[in-house]
């Protein structure tokens, strides 16, 4: 197990230092920081709150409980959701050109030719792009709410929202890999994954767009909206009341096409020449 | 070493390989052949990167389509537009490569073997061309490997850079009886290291042997004539019968080669003489270079 582990972590390593060279990752996490941030920015009026005519200390301090904990979670949420965008562009750019750009490069020929099978190419390429870009952005939502941690009451309300995230990462990392193996073109990758995820961002706004395919195809949404949510005009999109059973049913869906499109993408990229 | 037999590769409506049979032995074997005969084709295909249309083949006696990954761990590779992750130490690279391969070849005693002791702690984007040839030698040879692979490892270099790969190739082989198959264009190299070559025409295997029965065999009506009039006297060859080829190879030098019916250099000596020009010397001539002009001509 443990020699398993170590070859995984040799080919990771390599494919850090290949396709991610100094400073990239910094940057990445950087950005996530900054959009995060922007949120923290976006519900930092607390004095608004505590201006409600409270006089009694201790009610005082409640009330402050209350508003903070109140913002935190909206300050998470808000974050999440705000990703979205970030997604949208960064995932399709990562795998266009830490994966798509390889065919051109020579980089997929020279792995291919090392003792790694084209199950440990795919996987590990797109599965680095999956781990950095959710890793980055759970870092990110955490550094924003990192002062509200130690009085958040609904802990659940983060978790759902991190699987969230981490769903829809995993969706997108997979209709990028599949348009990869299919064009093997940077430039195509990267444009066409964009393409689509605004088409589908276009798609949920439709009137006659089921709540299952909205939740499946944007989760943070859903999850922003399942908590009471109110700050994005998006978020009325779906409506009061969803249920968390919808929620994670659209999210194993999520989950269950980005595997299906995996498959698809290895098949392809097995079947292919390089 | 590497066994092919009737090994079609399809693209499209076109064959880059035709039925290409070929089994090598231990050693340096050499790939010769025109642009687009299917050299590159080949190693791939060896290598599992493209799957053939017809045909079998096999790397140390392993099946290419079943044991891919067990044959790559046996041998190295050099790709004539290597990949290398520039950010990193060279040393860093190499040990790397040994973990890729679970080996423990000392990277010290290897960076030595390719001439690299004064870069251990440099950047591979900051390596020459020469250099970088010299990495990717050593990353080939990084698992240890019985065979290695080598396509155009001297493409990008001038005459020394190449004259240093080819006395390196041939000093691996004889200190650790590495086998090599090298594709090349730069046939002066192969005719130095090779043992066998094997010449690829249109997807198939046009010739193979050694480099002295290739060179016996394609260019027995070759000679080298010497005159201080070398190039009027091949202007005047060139339209006279029983002349099949001729060209400049110097300032006083021609190469030519005569109709299989005219064996006899006397024809040339007889041309010259009506025509009054001199000539120091006329003597049978035959390089690897010449095989390929004479095999090629006729295309």
């Amino acid at each position: 197990m443990s020699k398993r582990i170590r070859r995984a972590w040799t080919k990771i390593h390599i494919e850090l230092n290949i396709s991610y060279p100094f400073p990239t990752i910094s940057i990445l996490l950087v950005i996530f920081i900054i959009v995060g941030a922007f949120s923290v920015l976006n519900h930092i009026n607390i004095d608004a709150h505590l201006s409600s005519g409270v006089t009694d200390s201790e009610a005082r301090i409640t009330h402050l409980y209350d508003v903070v904990n109140h913002k935190a979670v909206a300050v998470f949420l808000a974050s999440t959701a705000n990703y979205v965008y970030v997604f949208m562009v960064v995932i399709p750019l990562l795998v266009a050109f830490s994966f798509a750009q390889g065919y051109s490069s020579g980089l997929i020929r020279t792995l291919l030719s090392y003792p790694f099978s084209r199950r440990d190419v795919l996987f590990i390429k797109s599965g680095t792009v999956f781990m950095l870009v959710g890793g980055s952005a759970s870092i990110g939502a955490f550094v924003n709410v990192l002062f509200f941690v130690p009085i958040i009451d609904h802990l659940e309300y983060f978790f759902l929202a991190l699987i969230s995230v981490w769903a829809l990462v995993l969706l997108m990392t997979a209709v990028s890999t599949l348009l990869v193996v299919i064009t093997r073109n940077a430039l195509a990758t990267s444009f066409g994954a964009i393409t689509i995820w605004f088409l589908a961002y276009v798609f949920i706004t439709m009137p006659d767009t089921s709540i299952m395919t909205k939740i499946l195809l944007f989760p943070p949404f859903a999850v922003a909206r399942y908590t009471g949510s109110r700050d994005f005009w998006l978020l009325s999109l779906f409506p009061d009341d969803v249920l968390l059973m919808n929620l994670f049913t659209g999210m194993l869906f999520t989950g269950l096409i980005a595997c299906a499109l995996f498959g698809l993408s290895y098949i392809i990229f097995k079947r292919t020449g390089v | 070493m590497v066994s092919v037999s009737n090994i079609s590769m399809r693209f499209g409506r076109v064959y880059a390989l035709n039925g290409l049979t070929l089994q090598t032995q231990p050693g340096i074997v050499g790939l010769i052949g025109p642009n687009g005969a299917g050299k590159t084709t080949l190693l791939r295909i060896l290598l599992g990167l493209l799957k053939p249309t017809n045909g079998e083949a096999s790397v140390l006696g392993l099946d290419i389509k079943t044991h891919s990954i067990d044959i790559r761990r046996r041998i190295g590779v050099l790709h004539e537009r290597a990949y290398f992750p520039v950010s990193m130490s060279t040393t860093d690279y190499l040990q790397q490569m040994n973990r890729i391969y679970e080996t423990e070849t000392p990277i010290d005693e290897l960076l030595v073997l390719v001439g690299l002791s004064d870069a251990t702690d440099r950047k591979i984007k900051d390596l020459s061309a020469g250099m970088h040839q010299r990495l990717g030698l050593a990353q080939a040879l990084c698992g240890d490997p019985e065979l290695v692979f080598l396509d155009e490892p001297t493409a990008h270099l001038d005459v020394n850079g190449r004259d240093d790969i080819v006395s390196l190739l041939i000093q691996v082989h004889k200190e650790r009886d590495v086998s090599f198959l090298i594709s090349s264009h730069i046939l002066s190299e192969l005719e130095r290291a090779c043992h066998t070559v094997a010449f690829v025409k249109k997807g198939t295997v046009f010739d193979y042997g050694t480099v002295e029965e290739l060179v016996q065999k394609h260019t027995q009506n070759r000679f080298q004539v010497m005159s201080p009039n070398a190039i009027r006297l091949m202007d005047i060859l060139k339209h006279t019968e029983g002349i099949s080829d001729a060209l400049v190879t110097g300032t006083s030098s021609i190469v030519v080669e005569l109709s299989p019916k005219f064996e006899s250099e006397e024809l040339i000596s007889n041309i010259a003489r009506m025509n009054g020009i001199d000539i120091h010397s006329i003597k049978p001539t035959g390089t690897l270079e010449d095989v390929y002009r004479s095999v090629t001509r006729d295309e």
